[in-house]
């Protein structure tokens, strides 16, 4: 089965030749999508990320490289049907209604109309706009329309789904029912490919992860592998002079804070062995903390 | 934008049907009243009187007419390429140069449509109160639309490449306003100073589409005078489509 994305020498530097400023927003990239996965692209503002996206799906041309969606060159338009995009900042044309947007984007991507008109009204039940498919998306707060771009962008049953910055605007049930729905069309085999820079959402849905800065992926993983390592676990006890001293005499590390000892420790066995030989100095444990590695500190220490 | 126009059309086809009243004898105009009042109005048969109400109208369709209509479509090509927007098109199986030339032609459309309801609606109307039926005041439409054809592909080029209505817009009139002084060029010319100015002033003559030259034509279309329009049609034919191919080129070129 080919991937469902796949970059290949990618690069591009948009020049503005009355400025002379030259940026390089992508160099050299390669990247391979899984079919049937959740994709999350991740990195500060002006890694390139947008641009990715945007030549990946011929909306900017590229100066170097190959894209290959679901395994058929962009040079062939059709592949287009099998597409879904929700934009950064989405804008409808103003006097349309949210039925007629979906009916408008639906045809455009080579549906019929009885599909598109079935298809649009479950979606709109779907994303929380029922009740508001006669309604001017002029009329709409900026929520209601990220919803509705939402469904846009799968309105045709696409494979391949790009989502920039799916949650931009909703609120956390808003944000929840995407996840929700996100999670619901990977099953069904679709793939989503996310760009974002929440860093706890990209965490929570998504399989595969690539960081990226200055144009460049700097690494590819799972959500696991990225936040595998690093673990500790803290040992929370009550404070007590003669014991932190007796911490510190056999090689632990304690800190006083708020009338508790906290322990550190890296792994799992120094934690069973702490808690051991308190127990038996008769010393009562208030909590045992794991500390799992987050997406945010990786993030932190390979993009800072 | 379509409705306004609608609206604007069937208000002036309505007063002409419900206010125009004619007093005809024996072929000869005696008297003429507008929503009651009336109007003077020299001695003149009712041929000359129907042709006369039908110059002045399309003389005014011409020029408010093209003004407004380049008005209500100069938004088009912007509210299409700003961001947010154009990427939900440029995502979609249809190629690039088919979404410049639905956006064109859909605008186009709109004016076409209800510039044969207000031509063969007022024709109809006048028709039907004089008895006499101008063909070449219905036909004279199609020198309307093409007059648009020419100012619209100008402000489409201006509106994709700079993103911005009022630069379209703003060269689009300016060429309309023009196009007198350049019609004139055979007498213009002579009192130019220096050779350099009189080729320049030659090539604009030739390069800039020929809108006067179209809304003259309709006049001697309704008054049934001869005319020479091959070169003017040409000419303004081989700009707009220059015009448009640029126009193309540069939105399938460009990044957004």
């Amino acid at each position: 089965m080919s991937p469902a994305l796949e970059i290949q020498g990618l690069s591009k530097t948009y020049r503005r030749w009355w400025a002379r400023k030259v940026v390089r927003a992508l160099v050299d990239v390669d990247l391979i999508v899984e079919p049937g996965s959740i994709f999350g692209l991740l990195g500060p503002n002006g890694a390139g990320k947008t641009s990715l996206i945007k030549i990946a799906l011929t909306i900017a041309h590229p100066d170097r490289g190959t894209v290959r969606l679901l395994g058929q060159t962009t040079k062939d338009r059709s592949v287009f049907r099998r597409i879904g995009y929700l934009p950064e900042s989405p804008k409808f044309p103003a006097h349309l209604t949210a039925r007629n947007v979906l009916r408008l984007y639906g045809s455009m991507s080579g549906r019929d109309p009885d599909f598109v008109r079935r298809e649009g009204q479950i979606w709109l039940e779907r994303v929380g706009l029922a009740g508001w498919e006669k309604t001017p998306v002029s009329k709409f707060s900026k929520g209601m329309v990220e919803r509705l771009a939402f469904a846009q962008a799968v309105i045709h049953q696409p494979d391949l789904i790009f989502l920039d910055e799916p949650t931009d605007g909703l609120d956390p049930v808003g944000r929840m029912d995407i996840r929700k729905i996100c999670r619901e069309l990977a099953d069904a085999g679709k793939t989503i490919f996310i760009n974002s820079h929440i860093l706890a959402e990209i965490e929570t849905v998504c399989d595969t992860v690539a960081l990226m800065k200055a144009g460049e992926i700097v690494d590819v993983g799972t959500v696991e592998q990225f936040t595998s390592g690093g673990e500790s676990y803290e040992v929370s006890i009550p404070a007590d002079e003669p014991l932190l001293d007796w911490l510190n005499g056999i090689g632990f590390v304690p800190t006083l804070d708020d009338g508790q000892i906290r322990v550190v420790v890296q792994d799992r066995n120094s934690a069973n062995q702490l808690i051991d030989t308190l127990r038996t100095r008769g010393v009562e444990i208030d909590a045992l903390i794991p500390h799992r590695r987050t997406l945010e500190q990786v993030f932190l220490e390979r993009l800072s | 934008m379509f409705l306004f126009f609608f609206v604007v059309s069937s208000l002036i086809v309505g007063s002409i049907a419900l206010a125009l009243n004619m007093d005809i004898v024996s072929g000869a105009i005696q008297g003429v009243t507008f929503f009651g009042e009336e109007l003077e109005i020299p001695s003149m048969t009712i041929e000359q009187f129907v042709n006369a109400v039908q110059s002045g109208m399309a003389m005014i369709i011409s020029t408010i007419g093209l003004f407004l209509a380049l008005m209500a479509t100069a938004t088009l090509f912007p509210l299409m390429v700003q961001k947010g927007s154009i990427e939900l098109l440029l995502c979609r199986p249809a190629p690039r140069w088919r979404l410049v030339v639905a956006r064109f032609f859909g605008g186009v459309a709109i004016m076409t449509f209800n510039a044969v309801y207000l031509m063969v609606g007022v024709w109809v109307v006048m028709g039907i109160k004089s008895g006499i039926w101008n063909t070449g005041f219905p036909l004279s439409t199609i020198l309307i639309v093409i007059a648009f054809v020419f100012l619209y592909v100008i402000v489409a080029a201006l509106s994709v490449m700079s993103e911005n209505a009022a630069v379209g817009l703003l060269a689009g009139y300016a060429v309309l306003m023009f196009s007198p002084v350049l019609a004139a060029h055979e007498r213009i010319t002579p009192v130019l100073s220096t050779e350099l100015y009189r080729d320049v002033f030659r090539s604009l003559y030739w390069v800039v589409p020929k809108i006067a030259e179209l809304i003259g034509a309709m006049r001697r279309l309704i008054s049934g005078t001869p005319m020479e329009l091959t070169t003017a049609l040409w000419t303004s034919s081989l700009f707009a489509a220059v015009c448009f191919l640029v126009t193309v080129i540069y939105f399938s070129r460009k990044d957004y």
